[in-house]
């Protein structure tokens, strides 16, 4: 009575296994590849650098040989494209590569600008790379910054990474950018695809080398490899890059990022400095905010098109070195008149910028996709070449609402 | 016969309604109605579910009057051998759907999750997969489906749900797309795709009243359909036009776009389970009314020793085309073909039935 | 048309490649068009009117027999007997015929009433025993005995005495009831004077005994130990209290144990349980009967339902599989239910094994049937649902929140004990990139010295808790517990350290394990440890695809099995009414009805308001 159902289980079960093992691997078979560099090299090739996780690091379990400290290791292959590249990784490391756990892809500065299309074409229809690898441009060659790259307080680099773009929010100086937002900006109708900065600093203390103060702002603007600074690990993230096309045609500094930040609605909070009212060597600090997304309107009905922008900020103050009592109504007016004047300004000098590239950061072409009612009405019109001529008109408003711990400061005693 | 009559209720009606047209879900329909008609896409999951929900009600009204299934009915109106061509024309329909579906299941797994896997092993082993359940019987398809619906509904909202951070809502507009003209050449399209739902009909002596198999019509295709639809408008929030036509399995990349932290990222592979589970069960459940209908048309006894070889048959036939973009293409016109048995057939017998029967009375609801 | 070669060659074909299927009877299914389902409505009997005529006509007939006899005590007391005697006669004559026209009425009257309980006693000996015969559903119900005995006296008394077995004292019966009145003083005259009193003042030497006219006393005492005696020409009978079941002299649950609620379990002897369910349910419908299965040694068999709730063809069907067992002995309850199951080769159980009897006395209520097998302490209830192995035994004595998280941690419980060591194979074979990548990067460092695959590892350490729980049951005393699971932990942190597993796989199979103990019943989980293995291996060879296919395969088998001809799935699929006890369980003031699945005689269990204190006005007394 089972013996029919026996002879058919088995012969389910021996075709099974005669057939082998359908692509499995074990866990300690596979070389996980943790981020990938791409310069551009002589003769057409690129530079591929591969960093490579070593797995008994984080474990904790000694390897047969010598301990090594190190959680990765780096990898450069010369080759014509990156397929190819992990053939001839293939030699280099002793178990099977896999892409799949790869958090970003840093492009030299130099590959960049000849455009970006060969990359992208063959990461998107791959399926072991996913749209939220963060697309990096560094400032001078991928592969010394992946080289470079000594986190300390992270053992894996992919966390340094994952870390990074969690908290980026703290301050807007850079953007998470993905790509995602590269690919639907690169292939839809409107909108220009930008990228992160990253770069290796000299750790000599001086930052770039003429910085413009901007308005009223005490901070200085900075890219990726300007910041003044000592110690640390060498390897920076500040700025975006800004693309037209596939080519990189441009960089937007910290500041110019922040402003990108408040126009996209992206923007939590951040702490700026400005030049107190009253008594311009001493700053003032605010933490501030949206308090709603931007209101951007954009009037399609002349030749030049008339984009408008609400802005609404509310903040905190966090230090008023001068003592002033900017906290009660008639001195606060001053200072939020600063805040809104220096946003004001940097906002305005990062459209400009933009405008003089050609490039719809901003994406404005968003909002007037209600205004028509098919799409060839839509690709009729032409956003991006009548972006450079469009009028900007911008209006923000700040609120200081909050005060911090103080409500007013006593002065210090003379003697 | 392998069924009892008359037993089974709306939940297994509704499993079945699902397990027909929730497989359009996980294919490449968004991405091609996308491209031909921009943002309008997400009206056409409604047009072609309102098309499918009228063709029922319209032969549960013929059920009202004339006692039988599509077959017995299709006699009654038409003629013997109408009913005989009629019959061989749904075993096509079905048998077509079988053959295209085990193809596509095959060709997803080898795309997402065993990529390295031989591609007969593969489309042996749904056939396997289904044979075994077509053994079970009708009932336990749609009882396991009513069982499952809830977990399966969960799954898909939740990935569509958490790709939140990434809507844009503007990329819906301009809401007319390319043209109001082009709604109706594609909704034909979905609509033959859903022509599987007529196993209600087929098996109508097996559910309880002409009211249930109305509910489980209602309720069944038009909960896909609103799924569908939303489906439809993430998608295009989420990619937009131009980056959104490129893709393959648009489902599937919505679910790898998910990244809430850490630690919720990379969801995909837990999509397996589902799509495995549902493409096997409808490859059963079109099986199944294949050779139900066979076996109404040659009067044989039983299906049980025609089930191996059917299968065999139908994985064979499924490897015929040799590369994807052919099957697409092949699926495409085939599904559109479907159309008349899904649309146009029910509309045939349901003015037949209103000429024949002027003077019949309706009979009451039993019970 | 001529029978010539041709179409004998056809039909030779035909009958060879036309497969006809065997002709097995269709299996049994629990449906709803059986015409002896439900009670008979009481409020919709026929010829209201006439029966309102009916009764108007007896009291008349009452009122004129007592004016009457007021007639006759005026004319009596009154001493003039002889004017009046010729009238009386004749008035005396009337009332007799009109009594006989008027007995079939009364007759009617007397059949009507369904419920025996508010009759009275006759005194006829034989419609007394009659009427007991229909309130406890004799003979079917074997363990109510009626005693026929004569007392001694002059002249000897005809009686017989009711009772039932294993609920009665039998020494006490003997010695003090059926002595004294059976074989002492031959030569009293009972029948003088008032003969209970008598009886219970002179010869009845026990410490209770009442006396009663109605049957709905005596039914309700005889339920609760009580030994009824009822005597010939006398229209009452005694109540004597002759309890004496075995309570607490039996064991506690041995694997069923319950934090709150009553400790007692089943023991071996066949009385004592159905004593045990008796005292649990004191109705006068709990039906016992007793089948002997077994051709060479007759081992008693019982089954138990209650009459007015059970579907009767649910219980014809059980006595037929239970009578159409044809076997040399037959020893164990769970060889009997292999013997009658819907599937005896699918390891799901199809019944329910329980040695407590508060959960039977639950199931019952419901409408189930319970089997009781003698010499086994296990009783098995039919039909049930694949829904009622996840619930435990005071699911209903705690608050429904706490039961609620109980039960769906059990549930919980199960499917990790199924899925997860394949689930982990699976990714970590096939889908890599579903773990995060610390966890993975860690997971594969502390692989780098083992020298075994994955899920050879798994295989080993799953065998060996397997090893270890079965070694578990048979080391003796107190030692038992102690091996089980602290021996694998241990085994595990042995075979870390020697490098021959890696810990995640310590973790996982720990996890499985005791996930596994959670589940309620013990079938049910050695079940799921049988498809967990199979589980593995088609994890490790098409991964997410074998998984996802085999519990395909095990949701179909699921909801294709039936027990006793009700789905195994019910009421999730095919959708019933259930009251609201499934998955999830609700307030007790809200259980309605019985499950629908079950197609019992009375659907509902108790009114919609049924704490009826609720909703009155406190009153002051």
């Amino acid at each position: 009575m089972y013996l029919r159902p026996v002879i058919f289980v088995l012969c389910t079960v021996l075709t099974l296994i005669a057939a082998g093992c359908n692509g499995a691997q074990e866990l300690d078979e596979v070389a996980y590849i943790l981020s990938v560099g791409l310069d551009a090299a002589p003769n057409n090739q690129l530079a591929i650098t591969y960093r490579i996780a070593i797995p008994t690091t984080i474990s904790g379990v000694e390897p047969s040989q010598g301990s090594s400290k190190k959680s990765s290791v780096v990898v450069t292959v010369i080759a014509p494209t990156m397929t190819d590249g992990r053939n001839l990784l293939n030699s280099i490391i002793s178990r099977s590569p896999k892409v799949f756990h790869i958090k970003t892809i840093v492009i030299g500065e130099e590959l960049a600008r000849k455009g970006l299309s060969d990359l992208v074409s063959s990461v998107m229809r791959f399926r072991d790379y996913r749209e939220t690898i963060i697309l990096a441009i560094a400032r001078g060659s991928a592969k010394d910054l992946i080289v470079a790259n000594q986190p300390e307080l992270d053992v894996l680099p992919s966390r340094w990474v994952e870390s990074m773009f969690q908290s980026y929010y703290e301050s807007s100086y850079y953007l998470r950018a993905d790509l995602h937002q590269f690919y639907k900006r690169l292939k839809n109708e409107t909108g220009a695809p930008y990228a992160v900065v990253m770069g290796i600093n000299p750790l000599s203390g001086k930052g770039q080398a003429e910085n413009r103060p901007l308005g009223e702002d005490k901070g200085r603007a900075y890219i990726a490899s300007q910041i003044p600074r000592y110690n640390g690990n060498p390897v920076e993230v500040c700025g975006t890059a800004v693309f037209k096309g596939d080519k990189l045609v441009g960089f937007l500094d910290s500041k110019q990022t922040r402003a990108l930040s408040i126009l996209l609605g992206d923007w939590k909070r951040g702490f700026m400095s400005v030049e107190d009212p009253l008594l311009p060597t001493k700053p003032v600090n605010v933490n501030i905010h949206l308090s709603g997304k931007p209101a951007i309107t954009v009037d399609i009905s002349s030749a030049i098109p008339a984009i408008t922008i609400k802005l609404s900020l509310e903040g905190e103050f966090t230090a008023i070195s001068s003592g002033i009592n900017y906290e009660s109504e008639d001195y606060k007016v001053l200072l939020e008149h600063q805040v809104s004047n220096t946003i004001f300004e940097q906002i305005l000098d990062m459209l400009s910028v933009t405008q003089g590239l050609g490039t719809d950061v901003v994406n404005f072409g968003y909002y007037i996709r209600p205004l028509f009612n098919t799409i060839q009405a839509l690709e009729a019109y032409n956003w991006n070449s009548k972006y450079p001529e469009a009028s900007i008109t911008l209006e923000v408003e700040t609120h200081l609402r909050r005060s911090g711990l103080m409500r007013k400061t006593m002065p210090i005693r003379e003697d | 016969m392998q069924y009892q009559t008359g037993r089974m209720g709306t939940a297994e009606g509704i499993g079945l309604a699902v397990i027909m047209t929730i497989t359009s879900v996980f294919s490449s329909s968004p991405s091609f109605i996308l491209e031909k008609m921009g943002p309008l896409a997400w009206v056409v999951p409604f047009v072609a579910g309102t098309l499918i929900i009228s063709a029922i009600f319209l032969l549960a009204y013929t059920f009202n009057r004339f006692p039988g299934d599509l077959v017995a009915i299709t006699e009654q109106l038409l003629g013997k051998a109408a009913a005989k061509l009629i019959c061989l024309y749904y075993i096509f329909v079905f048998f077509s759907i079988a053959i295209f579906l085990i193809r596509e299941l095959t060709e997803n797994t080898l795309l997402i999750a065993l990529p390295y896997v031989d591609l007969n092993i593969a489309s042996l082993w749904y056939g396997l997969g289904a044979a075994v359940i077509v053994y079970a019987g009708l009932e336990s398809i749609g009882r396991v489906i009513y069982l499952a619906l809830p977990f399966i509904i969960g799954l898909i909202l939740f990935s569509l749900i958490t790709t939140y951070p990434l809507w844009e809502v503007n990329y819906l507009f301009p809401w007319q797309g390319y043209g109001l003209n082009t709604l109706v050449e594609n909704s034909v399209g979905l609509t033959g795709m859903q022509a599987g739902v007529i196993i209600l009909t087929i098996f109508a002596p097996s559910f309880q009243t002409a009211r249930t198999i109305k509910a489980a019509a209602m309720f069944g295709v038009g909960g896909v359909c609103i799924l569908h639809s939303f489906i439809f408008v993430v998608f295009i929030m989420t990619f937009a036009l131009k980056a959104g036509s490129e893709k393959i399995l648009p489902l599937f990349e919505i679910a790898r776009l998910v990244y809430l932290n850490r630690y919720i990222q990379h969801i995909e592979s837990i999509f397996i389970l589902l799509w495995v589970t549902i493409g096997i069960l409808s490859i059963a459940a079109c099986l199944f009314t294949c050779l139900f209908l066979l076996s109404r048309l040659a009067n044989l006894a039983t299906i049980r020793p025609l089930i191996p070889a059917i299968t065999f048959i139908t994985v064979e036939l499924s490897r015929l085309p040799p590369d994807i973009t052919l099957v697409v293409k092949l699926a495409s016109k085939i599904y559109l073909s479907h159309f008349f048995g899904a649309l146009i057939f029910p509309i045939i017998l349901f003015i037949a039935a209103i000429i024949k029967g002027r003077r019949k009375k309706a009979c009451t609801y039993v019970r | 048309m001529v029978d010539n070669i041709v179409f004998k060659l056809y039909r030779s074909a035909k009958n060879i490649l036309g497969y006809q299927p065997p002709s097995i009877p269709s299996p049994f299914v629990l449906d709803e068009q059986r015409p002896y389902d439900s009670l008979p409505r009481v409020d919709l009997l026929p010829n209201n009117e006439k029966s309102l005529a009916d009764l108007a006509a007896l009291l008349r007939y009452a009122n004129r027999l007592q004016d009457f006899a007021g007639r006759m005590d005026t004319v009596l007391r009154s001493n003039v007997w002889t004017e009046h005697a010729k009238e009386i006669h004749l008035e005396f004559a009337a009332l007799e015929k009109q009594l006989s026209e008027l007995t079939p009425v009364l007759l009617r009257y007397d059949q009507s009433n369904i419920t025996h309980n508010f009759q009275r006693l006759s005194t006829s000996i034989s419609e007394n025993k009659k009427i007991l015969a229909d309130i406890y559903h004799l003979p079917r119900n074997t363990d109510i005995i009626i005693r026929d005995f004569s007392i001694a006296g002059t002249p000897r008394i005809q009686a017989f005495a009711v009772f039932i077995e294993g609920m009665v004292d039998n020494d006490f019966l003997n010695t003090s009831m059926f002595h004294p009145l059976m074989l002492f003083d031959d030569s009293r005259k009972l029948y003088n004077n008032d003969f209970i009193e008598r009886i219970i003042k002179e010869c009845l030497p026990s410490t209770q005994a009442k006396r009663s006219d109605s049957f709905d006393m005596l039914v309700a005492s005889v339920n609760s130990g009580a030994t009824a005696l009822i005597f010939d020409g006398i229209d009452e009978a005694i109540i004597v209290d002759t309890s004496g079941w075995e309570h607490r002299g039996v064991d506690r649950p041995q694997i069923e144990q319950s934090v709150q609620g009553s400790q007692a379990a089943f023991s071996e002897n066949f009385r004592i349980n159905t004593g045990l369910i008796r005292s649990m349910l004191r109705t006068s419908d709990l039906v016992i009967e007793t089948v002997k299965v077994g051709t060479r040694s007759q081992i008693n068999c019982a089954i138990i339902y209650i009459d007015s709730i059970a579907n009767a063809t649910l219980v014809n069907e059980t006595r037929r599989r239970i009578r159409g067992i044809a076997t040399d002995y037959l020893g164990d309850t769970g060889e009997l239910m292999q013997f009658i199951e819907d599937h005896p080769s699918i390891p799901f159980p199809q019944s329910l094994s329980t040695e407590r009897p508060d959960r039977v006395a639950g199931h019952l209520v419901e409408g189930r049937i319970a089997i009781l097998l003698e010499g086994n302490p296990f009783v098995h209830i039919v039909p049930v649902s694949f829904f009622t192995f996840f619930h435990s035994a005071e699911d209903f004595s705690l608050k429904p929140i706490v039961v609620n998280f109980m039960r769906i941690l059990r549930l919980f419980g199960a499917l990790i004990s199924t899925l997860l060591p394949s689930f982990y194979i699976a990714i970590s074979y096939f889908h890599q990139e579903a773990l995060p990548t610390e966890l993975l990067l860690a997971i594969a460092g502390s692989r780098e010295n083992v020298p075994f695959p994955a899920w050879f590892e798994i295989f080993i350490m799953e065998l060996s808790f397997e090893l270890i729980r079965e070694a578990g049951i048979r080391v003796p005393g107190f030692l038992g517990s102690s091996v089980g699971i602290v021996g694998a932990l241990i085994l595990g942190q042995a075979a870390v350290f020697a490098h021959i597993v890696s810990p995640i796989i310590v973790i996982i199979v720990a996890s499985t394990g005791l996930a596994s103990f959670g589940i309620p019943e013990y079938r049910m989980a050695s079940a799921i440890r049988i498809i967990r293995f199979i589980f593995l291996i088609l994890a490790a060879n098409l991964g997410l695809v074998g998984l996802a296919t085999l519990l395909l395969w095990i949701a179909i088998l699921l909801c294709r099995m039936k027990s006793f001809g009700v789905p195994y799935m019910t009421p999730v699929v095919p959708k019933t009414l259930s009251g609201y006890d499934v998955v999830l369980r609700g307030p007790v003031f809200q259980q309605w009805s019985r499950p629908d699945a079950l197609n019992v005689k009375d659907q509902r269990r108790q009114p919609l308001i049924s704490r009826v204190w609720k909703n009155f006005n406190r009153r002051n007394d």
